[in-house]
């Protein structure tokens, strides 16, 4: 490895990587000593170094060893061979769209609080921890998860609308899921399936209950919180039989009750 | 509670026969060297917090998996950074959708973390660049203008010519120029 590069600017400076390698313990004893004596004499790089330094503590301060453990071997139990977010579909684009369709569902389920004007659709797929196996799961179903199980939400609708995606837990913790903060997203017309980016892994026991908000009007995160907090005082914490969520706005409502494994 | 936030607290299992407290102490050699420099890693390529952890987990579980070559690497480093780099920009090329580019902005927005000195601003430049070009280019200006490698080492990491490299590089300044001509 370079240690110490000029490709760029007319001083010479240690390479980041080379930097960085350093800092590993990576380099044998002549090289270290180079770059050594190049930061004694180099504030740029013995600038870079501190940042590198402050990167460490950012990094351990922010992601626990045992979280970092944690989802590490969790990675390792279930290897994804494509990125998360692609794990709903393993066929073409057309196929799998054809695929999907299938699996549509009304919009008079139970798990639909309806509103007036243009057709929405929900649904949830879930694909098993080695994503070997997917099923629908319409709105208003109790789906069971085993281990490892993800979820994955989508929309179709047929006028633009504000989404949000909330869920509740037995013991009254409500989780924002899309977005986690600030104003709900707007989303256009998609007549075919939209899926929402990143799936979702459910921790703990016990159920959870997750509703989608496709409103017209704009709403606040927080607002949605408030009405499915309130759902859960209304139905005494039994998730099995809450009241649908509602705010002014006009909005859809969907939702999907999971028992985690 | 969704598992996209909340961590679980499991010993790594390890090398097969590794006694647990050699696995977790391997793993914890493991987070300490490696661990801000592939979370930098994956950070600066999807801009987001959750996405970039889970990319860097699966990162090092690919180095558990292969840790017999993984330890007979010159430099564990440079072949961490070059698997995430990899596997990040494929997370990216998955994520072209519409849909995903709003969310993606958002995110952005709420996320994008600023590494505050002037000199890494060039990674920053390098990042917007990345989505005008192909894959291997972006492959090729991560590691020459962020990592800082030679053209050599470039070649030698992604298994390309030094002209190929070379190429590559000019085809991304062109972009650049375009961009700033604009």
């Amino acid at each position: 490895m370079t240690l110490i590069e000029n490709h760029e600017t007319p001083s010479s400076h240690v390479a980041e990587l080379a930097l960085r390698c350093y800092r590993a313990g990576e380099l044998a004893s002549e090289a270290c000593a180079e770059v050594e004596r190049h930061l004694a004499t180099c504030p740029a790089c013995r600038a870079k170094m501190r940042i590198l330094v402050e990167e460490q503590r950012t990094f351990e301060r922010e992601i626990s060893f045992e979280r970092f453990a944690g989802g590490v071997e969790r990675a390792q139990r279930v290897p994804r061979q494509r990125p998360r977010r692609a794990w709903v579909f393993g066929l073409s684009g057309v196929v799998a769209a054809a695929a999907v369709a299938l699996f549509l569902v009304r919009v008079s389920t139970p798990g639909h609080n309806r509103s007036k004007g243009g057709s929405v659709e929900a649904m949830a797929r879930i694909a098993s921890a080695s994503a070997s196996a997917q099923r629908s799961a319409p709105p208003g179903s109790q789906e069971v998860l085993e281990p490892g199980d993800r979820v994955r939400l989508g929309y179709k609708t047929a006028d633009p609308r504000y989404l949000a995606a909330i869920s509740v837990d037995d013991s009254g913790e409500v989780s924002p899921l899309y977005p986690e903060t600030g104003p709900a997203f707007a989303v256009s017309i998609a007549l075919d399936t939209v899926y929402l980016p990143d799936s979702l892994e459910f921790t703990g026991a016990g159920r959870e209950r997750v509703y989608l908000f496709l409103a017209r009007m704009p709403f606040d995160l927080e607002t949605a919180k408030q009405a499915v907090k309130s759902a859960y005082q209304a139905g005494k914490g039994d998730l099995s039989a809450l009241p649908n969520p509602a705010f002014a706005g006009g909005q859809d409502v969907f939702s999907w009750l999971f028992r985690k494994p | 509670m969704t598992g996209r936030q909340t961590p679980t607290f499991q010993v790594i299992p390890g090398e097969k026969g590794l006694a647990a407290g050699d696995a977790r102490a391997q793993l914890r050699e493991l987070y300490e060297k490696y661990g801000p420099s592939v979370f930098g890693r994956c950070s600066y390529i999807l801009k987001d917090r959750n996405q970039a952890e889970d990319a860097m987990q699966d990162v090092f579980a690919k180095a558990l998996t292969h840790l017999a070559s993984f330890r007979a690497e010159s430099s564990p480093l440079t072949w961490l950074i070059k698997i995430a780099t990899h596997h990040c920009l494929n997370i990216l090329r998955a994520d072209r959708a519409a849909w995903h580019a709003r969310f993606e902005r958002e995110t952005r927005a709420r996320n994008a973390s600023d590494p505050g000195p002037q000199v890494f601003e060039m990674r920053e430049l390098v990042a917007k660049m990345l989505s005008l070009v192909d894959h291997e280019t972006q492959a090729v200006a991560i590691h020459y203008h962020v990592d800082e490698m030679t053209l050599e080492e470039v070649a030698a990491l992604l298994g390309r010519s030094v002209p190929t490299v070379r190429k590559r590089l000019g085809e991304f300044a062109a972009v650049c120029g375009r961009e700033f001509s604009l």
